[in-house]
């Protein structure tokens, strides 16, 4: 019982990506709005990308940016952040940044077709037209 | 006893394929008849070229595509493979003049693609005699099935729909589920799939699985319309006349026996087979399609319909030949696939040219036509002469060397099982005959004076009743080559 | 070594080009993505022809080595697969020229823009060594796709954006996989991770990460029951769009699995429950996709349900642990490829003549497109597993492995969903060829379109005829001899 208290507590934002990535897939499926599936989808991935922000980070350390570049001294890089992850989801967000405009394109063209954004109203339109 | 390495198996093969280009952009029929009459004699040719050393026991091989391990594209050419490919290719002349003069007469539509996938289904007859293992055979098998289906359903109505369905549903149902997973598995308990004489070592299994293999080949292989994979070949008889004679009668269901007989001699090999007592399944499956067959013929009206079953119990025939395992029993079944073929080729035909001059399909609607088609209706005579085995015509050798294979390997109820057979396609033949010729002036629908059929559609079956009768005092091409294959 | 990025360039190129040409003169557009299809096909084939002849090409993108920087490998496997993948793209450009220019008018240029971005991307996918790199292509395809497959009429946009939220959660859940596996390895280029691996202890992490990336992955290639996507979008877009994404999204994703599996993982610590799960699947995707085709009037759904259990054939390939079973996977995915291509080619030809594809609108098309028909009785043979056609070769190694392996309920799947295949495209087959044409049917087969479609016809015989020489040259190599 300990361990499993020791573990919640101590990796507490693990789980709270967890969290937020259900939130997000629960938005996804259960909204029926095109528009809110959209939000569910940008909170899934909103949570990985914390997650993999969250593996960067070090007790104790600083942001990963040289302020002296001139001086010859060795630097202990468990001083600093990894900021690979970082790297890695600025290409991520770019990602997500692009699925939501093109999936905005495409829910404009659902729009301009079937005059609703709710999903139960277009299966309607499409099963009695 | 040594194998020469050719490419002329393949030529052979390629033969009536290259005629289809021909076939299909000749501008005139006559031009486009040519074509055929020139493959088939092409065929006869390159076949000829290769007999003599086939006879001195070699064999001719040639590797296409190594598309699988343990299991080439290859064609070989033995005497069993070259017996069936003979009978194949002159069938096909005799059947392209007779098939010119059933359908310029009946003024049957598509024509082209008529002769194109005749041409296409005895390529993949000779391709299936010419295979040097299971895969090749199953492929030839396989694009002969898809060949044959545009002529079943050359109609293109409701009838041959039907008939088409029926068709691919037994044939091709049985060839994917049965045979596929049955060679799956040779291919995994051998690694290879070639005929070898004595069999691949499939006596490595055990016997529960040699008995489910077995019986997944026999069945598996429906053109040889062992019951109850046999529903197809009456619905095929929709087809026009020429299809059902020569793919029907010859070429298809010669296919399904002939893969039978090679895959128990070759594949398992007649010791493995005895030791288990495997034959007797064999047998006993080609006893009871015998018997049934003629029995089911008896009740038939439809005169194709007729000899379709009896098509089936005649197949069985040379199942039992190659269940028997004995060198007679073999030897009678290889011939039995050239009597037959003669034989009921010329029955076919004049149930065609019954059909082209008076419209007559039915039995009980011929009495007195031997007066008007005195010629068709000898040929007829001739025919069922051959089939029920009385001499001086072919099947009676055939016949002959089945009975002895019998008596000889002491199974004497399957010898009983011959003779009942044969009572019975005399019962199912000779009324015909009688109706033709004996009936009550009366009673007569037809009479003379002489109205046969197209001189194209008689002379046909006259060409191959008279063979039937040649065959009896000259046998010597076939039985040698089938004497030779059974040893 | 610069083939191999420059299988990429010209496509990439070419979009930009394309682009350029839809704000100033947009009838270039069309010919300069012809002219960057036909270059990167070229590179792949000269490609294809040096790694047969030198062995594994690598380049490092901007000169970085690795670990650090992103490296792109291509072995036989790969080459063979840019080969296909242009190919493919090429052909279908060609031959759906009409469709391109005319259906599409104003946003032609954006089209073939779209068209080169995702073949790009997919080309990517094969050719890369980094993961974290594979996930950005990942999506660069996705979302090209995502747009091309929403150009259609009707329902095509809401299918595609409907494709779109499940495809981007399959890929996040990638990206999550890709994240454990950098938590516990410090890398994300292949062959280091396959060095690091290979040397640490299992945990249950590591099988976490697999798993979390394997389902992933099994969104993308719509393995059931993730497949709800592929029907609808591919059944519901433009028939261009269609054809060159149903040859592609699904095979690129199969062949990403087999990658991890060979060159990240290979042989060590998957955990027996995911094979197992994973051959359960498969073999419920290939009775669920024949039995769903069945129930479909429309042909081009029917079609997509077909894939659908073509994708339980590859992965069931992939995970049964034989030899023969994996190497009938990685032939299952060029021949399923082909088979796809002239499947939706032939079907496009139909569709722009008759409109409609269900079965009442297709009487006597033997008669009134005759090469476009013999074209797909030659693609629907090949479904059906008739030798000498190159579906049969792949179907045989799954057949032998899953004996081998003795996975008899997966046989039995093979077999039935042949049989069921026989089925389906006979009912189209009967109405072609036993009924008249209507009266106002005027249809016309033009040689820009038929030509294309003959070629990969034909290339279903060839490609059968040369299994042997596929197996033994690009395949066989590839499979680590510790797969037995």
């Amino acid at each position: 019982m300990e361990d499993f208290l020791t573990q919640l507590t101590s990796k507490y934002n693990f789980w709270a990506y967890i969290v937020l990535m259900m939130i997000g897939l629960y938005a996804m499926i259960a909204k029926g709005n095109l528009i809110k599936k959209l939000m569910g989808l940008g909170i899934f991935q909103t949570a990985i990308m914390l997650f993999y922000v969250a593996i960067g980070s070090k007790a104790g350390a600083t942001i990963p940016i040289l302020l002296d570049t001139h001086s010859k001294e060795l630097i202990d890089f468990a001083d600093y952040i990894n900021p690979l992850p970082h790297v890695l989801m600025l290409t991520a967000i770019v990602v997500s940044v692009a699925t939501l405009g093109v999936a905005l394109a495409l829910v404009q063209r659902i729009f301009d077709v079937h005059g609703t954004l709710e999903e139960d109203e277009i299966l309607e339109k499409i099963k009695n037209p | 006893m040594y194998s020469i390495y050719s490419i002329q198996p393949l030529l052979a093969v390629a033969a009536p394929l290259l005629a289809v280009p021909g076939i299909i952009s000749a501008r005139t029929p006559n031009i486009r008849e040519a074509w055929s009459f020139a493959a088939a004699l092409l065929l006869l040719a390159l076949l000829a070229c290769m007999v003599p050393a086939v006879l001195a026991g070699h064999t001719y091989t040639w590797v296409l595509a190594e598309v699988l391990p343990g299991a080439p594209i290859a064609f070989r050419v033995d005497a069993f493979g070259m017996l069936f490919a003979l009978v194949s290719s002159s069938l096909w002349v005799v059947t392209t003049v007779y098939s010119i003069g059933y359908m310029r007469a009946k003024n049957e539509h598509a024509q082209t693609r008529f002769f194109g996938y005749f041409a296409s289904s005895i390529f993949c007859a000779v391709g299936v005699a010419f295979s040097a293992n299971l895969l090749t055979m199953y492929l030839f098998y396989e694009l002969l099935s898809f060949s044959t289906y545009p002529l079943v359903a050359h109609h293109q109505n409701e009838e041959s729909r039907k008939a088409g369905r029926k068709y691919l549903g037994f044939i091709v149902g049985t060839s994917i589920g049965l045979v596929l997973p049955a060679m799956v598995a040779v291919h995994h308990f051998t690694g290879s799939l070639d005929f070898a004489s004595g069999g691949i070592a499939l006596g490595a299994a055990d016997s529960t699985t040699l008995t489910v293999l077995l019986c997944l080949l026999l069945f598996g292989f429906a053109k040889a319309a062992l019951m109850p994979v046999h529903v197809w070949l009456p619905a095929a008889m929709v087809a026009p006349t020429p299809v059902s004679s020569l793919l029907h009668a010859v070429a298809v269901v010669k296919v399904g026996a002939f893969c039978i007989m090679r895959v128990v001699t070759g594949t398992f090999g007649v010791e493995t087979l005895q030791a288990l007592h495997l034959n007797d399944v064999i047998t006993g499956v080609a006893a009871v399609t015998m018997l049934a067959a003629s029995l089911i013929a008896l009740s038939q009206d439809g005169l194709k319909r007729r000899l379709a079953y009896s098509t089936i119990g005649q197949l069985s025939y040379i199942v039992l030949g190659a269940g028997l395992m004995t060198t007679a029993g073999l030897t009678g079944g290889m011939l039995h696939i050239s009597m037959h073929a003669f034989g009921k080729i010329t029955l076919f035909f004049c149930a065609g040219a019954i059909y082209v001059a008076t419209g007559e399909k039915y039995i009980s609607r011929l009495n007195g036509i031997g007066y008007r088609m005195p010629w068709t209706m000898t040929a007829f005579l001739i025919g069922s002469l051959s089939i029920i085995g009385i001499p001086p015509t072919g099947g009676f050798l055939s016949k002959w060397y089945l009975l002895n294979g019998c008596i000889g390997s002491g199974q004497w109820v399957l010898a009983l099982v011959l003779l009942v057979s044969s009572l019975l396609n005399a019962a199912y033949f000779l009324p015909i005959v009688y109706r033709a010729w004996f009936c009550a002036p009366d009673q007569a629908q037809h009479s003379g004076p002489v109205r046969e059929a197209p001189l194209a559609c008689i002379v046909p079956p006259l060409i191959t009743a008279g063979i039937s009768v040649i065959l009896f005092f000259y046998p010597y091409p076939f039985l040698n080559l089938a004497r030779l294959a059974a040893n | 070594m610069h083939d191999v990025v420059l299988t990429l360039l010209p496509l990439l190129l070419g979009a930009f080009l394309a682009t350029l040409a839809g704000w100033t003169r947009s009838v270039l557009a069309y010919p300069v993505g012809a002219i960057a299809l036909l270059t990167s096909f070229g590179f792949a084939v000269k490609l294809l022809c040096s790694v047969l002849a030198h062995g594994t090409a690598t380049y490092l993108l901007g000169g970085w080595s690795p670990p650090w920087g992103i490296v792109f490998v291509v072995d036989t496997f790969s080459a063979g697969m840019l080969v296909l993948i242009s190919a493919s793209a090429l052909f279908t450009f060609l031959a759906f020229r009409a469709e391109i220019l005319d259906h599409f008018a104003e946003k032609s240029a954006a089209f073939v823009a779209l068209f080169m971005l995702t073949v790009a991307g997919h080309m990517g996918i094969v050719a890369t060594g980094d993961l974290f790199n594979l996930y950005v292509l990942i999506e660069v395809a996705a979302l090209s796709g995502y747009a091309l497959l929403g150009f259609g009429t009707g329902r095509s946009p809401l299918a595609s954006l409907n494709y779109l939220c499940i495809g981007s959660v399959g890929a996040s859940f990638y990206l999550l996989g890709v994240g454990y596996l950098y938590m516990l390895t410090g890398s994300l280029n292949m062959a280091d991770l396959a060095r690091i691996i290979a040397a640490s202890p299992v945990t249950v992490s590591m099988h976490g990460a697999v798993g979390v990336i394997l389902l992933g992955l099994w969104v993308k290639m719509a393995l059931f029951p993730f497949h709800g996507w592929l029907p609808g979008a591919y059944g519901m877009t433009s028939p261009v769009s269609a054809t060159l994404m149903a040859p592609l999204t699904t095979k690129v994703m199969v062949y990403v699995v087999i990658r991890i599996l060979i060159s990240v993982l290979p042989g060590a610590s998957i955990p027996d429950a995911i094979p197992a799960v994973a051959v359960t699947l498969a073999t419920a995707a290939i009775f669920v996709g024949s039995v769903m085709a069945f129930r479909q009037t429309d042909q081009r759904r029917m079609l997509a349900y077909i894939l659908v259990a073509e994708v339980g054939y590859m992965v069931g390939g992939v995970f049964i642990g034989n030899r023969t079973a994996m190497t009938g996977a990685m032939l299952h995915v060029f021949a399923d490829s082909l088979m796809t291509l002239t499947l939706f080619m032939a079907v496009g030809s139909i569709a722009r003549q008759r409109g409609e594809m269900t079965l009442g609108n297709l009487s006597g098309l033997f008669r009134t497109m005759p090469f476009t028909m013999a074209a797909f009785v030659l693609g629907a043979m090949s479904m059906i597993g008739v030798p000498p056609l190159f579906g049969f070769f792949s179907k045989w190694y799954l057949l032998s492995g899953a004996l081998a392996s003795g996975q008899y309920v997966f046989m039995a799947g093979l077999l039935v969903s042949s049989l069921v295949n026989v089925v389906l495209f006979f009912r189209l087959f009967e109405t072609a060829f036993f009924d008249a044409p209507g009266e106002s049917v005027r249809d016309i087969e033009h040689w820009s379109r038929v030509t294309p479609l003959a070629i990969v016809a034909v290339l279903l015989i060839v490609a059968g005829l040369s299994s042997g020489l596929i197996v033994d040259r690009l395949i066989a190599g590839i499979i680590p001899a510790s797969l037995i």
